[in-house]
């Protein structure tokens, strides 16, 4: 009997500790296990894989340009995307070429959703596309538009489809001033969008005529934008 | 004796519930290192502000995905018109090696400290770099190239040849790769006789260019590729 008992605990005991030791236990750790697909299956597999199984996450966030020389401008699509990686932030160079001034936002609006959404990407890349007619992306007006995006992507948030934002960013989550405010409305409103989102600084630039037919709102911070942009 | 018998029982089971808590908490959980088929590593060779030769490790990923040619932005350095040297590489390589890049995203890291990249001078590094992921192949160690990729997958000429050698050898690298015609590099001399008369002078110049084999100015060994077909054969292991 005896015998027994010291049998079942030592079993017991055994089992505890092949458990901790073989098996990668998910998590309060807060990562899942991280899974490459390697090349060489992907190589033999011809069949093609739809977009939205590729990434972990991804999302679609409007912004609004405007264009240098004509004036012009389009609602342009920002596409967000997070796969397994190493804390990178990846931008889609394979049809754009982008200004130095649009890369140099770029690690902080990383570094912004991580402390936003309490959400480590250390083995996280980030990837952005902007799907527009431009060949050369330039400026910082987009980035509350990404920003909000990525916040949205991370926390999985639905966007709204009749809303766009127009700010730069900075470092504590305040809207900054953006160029061509005036133009920037007028493309939104021209392109059927209901809403148009701004920084709070410049709520004193907006022509009257410029607002007729859009619903402008001047906006402080990144959250007070997020709460307006989710449906 | 009994009572050293529990003791151990006890020591093992809560032995155990500790590592397994550690495992729990992710203590033994390792970083995931990038996998070796998905990605390559070959130095770039540069020449700073300071007209000095440098290099700048460029590593390159390659993963499923949608065509997209990707570079990493997350440290201090703003790539300039490289990017369209990235763009060209990724689609020369497709092409040689016969992939469909639509299937792939192909992710380019310069891991240097350097604030501003630019120049199309790594066009056939990267190129290379592309065509040995869509292969499952390795690029050998302590190799490097220096040269920019054109349609057609021809290498152009590019300046600085002894400085970036000078740098590839204190880097370690054995075998330098440049475009046709630049293991030697040509300096111009001028010599020039003046000759004074009544009311003229006359200035009679010569050129003399003054050829330097970069190979043995470095001390590296250098060989001459014209194209990329021609690099891979070096390059690959």
């Amino acid at each position: 009997m005896k015998v027994a008992s010291l049998a079942v605990v030592l079993i017991l005991a055994w089992a505890f500790f092949a458990f901790g030791m073989f098996f990668e236990v998910p998590s309060l750790h807060g990562e899942t296990k991280i899974v490459y697909q390697t090349v060489k299956e992907y190589v033999n597999n011809t069949i093609e894989v739809p977009v939205g199984q590729i990434y972990e996450k991804n999302i679609t966030v409007h912004g609004v340009a405007v264009f240098n020389n004509s004036g012009g401008g389009e609602l342009i699509d920002i596409s967000l995307a997070l796969r397994p990686g190493h804390g990178g932030v990846l931008l889609d160079v394979s049809d754009k070429t982008f200004g130095a001034d649009f890369q140099s936002t770029l690690p902080m609006l990383r570094q912004y959703a991580e402390s936003y959404t309490g959400k480590n990407l250390d083995y996280k890349d980030i990837i952005i596309r902007l799907e527009t007619v431009a060949e050369t992306v330039q400026g910082i007006s987009g980035s509350a538009a990404i920003e909000a995006g990525l916040i949205a992507m991370l926390d999985d948030m639905k966007l709204r489809n009749d809303t766009v934002i127009t700010g730069s960013l900075n470092p504590d989550g305040t809207l900054g001033p953006v160029s061509a405010l005036n133009e920037k409305i007028g493309v939104a409103k021209s392109a059927g969008i209901d809403y148009f989102l701004m920084p709070k600084v410049e709520c004193s630039e907006v022509n009257e005529s410029a607002a007729i037919g859009i619903q402008v709102t001047c906006v402080n911070s990144i959250s007070e934008a997020l709460a307006r942009m989710t449906a | 004796m009994r009572f050293a018998g529990h003791l151990i029982i006890i020591f093992l089971l809560f032995g155990g519930i500790g590592y397994f808590a550690y495992g729990m908490i992710g203590g033994y959980r390792q970083a995931p290192a990038p996998k070796s088929s998905n990605s390559v590593s070959i130095p770039l060779l540069a020449v700073g502000d300071n007209g000095s030769g440098m290099v700048i490790p460029l590593v390159t990923e390659i993963a499923p995905g949608t065509g997209k040619v990707l570079v990493n932005i997350d440290n201090p350095s703003f790539i300039l018109d490289t990017q369209e040297s990235m763009r060209l590489a990724v689609e020369e390589a497709a092409r040689m090696t016969g992939t469909n890049a639509k299937n792939y995203d192909i992710t380019f890291s310069l891991n240097g400290n350097v604030t501003v990249i630019g120049g199309p001078s790594a066009g056939a590094a990267m190129t290379v770099s592309a065509m040995a992921l869509m292969l499952s192949k390795q690029i050998k160690q302590n190799a490097a190239i220096t040269g920019t990729i054109e349609d057609g997958g021809s290498i152009g000429q590019v300046g600085g040849i002894l400085e970036k050698a000078e740098a590839a050898r204190d880097y370690g690298v054995d075998l330098l790769l440049v475009p046709v015609g630049e293991a030697y590099s040509r300096e111009p001399m001028e010599n020039c006789t003046h000759t004074t008369g009544k009311g003229w002078t006359q200035k009679e110049c010569t050129i003399v260019y003054n050829t330097i084999n970069v190979s043995k100015e470095a001390g590296i060994a250098i060989e001459e590729v014209g194209t990329i077909s021609d690099a891979m054969r070096y390059l690959l292991e």
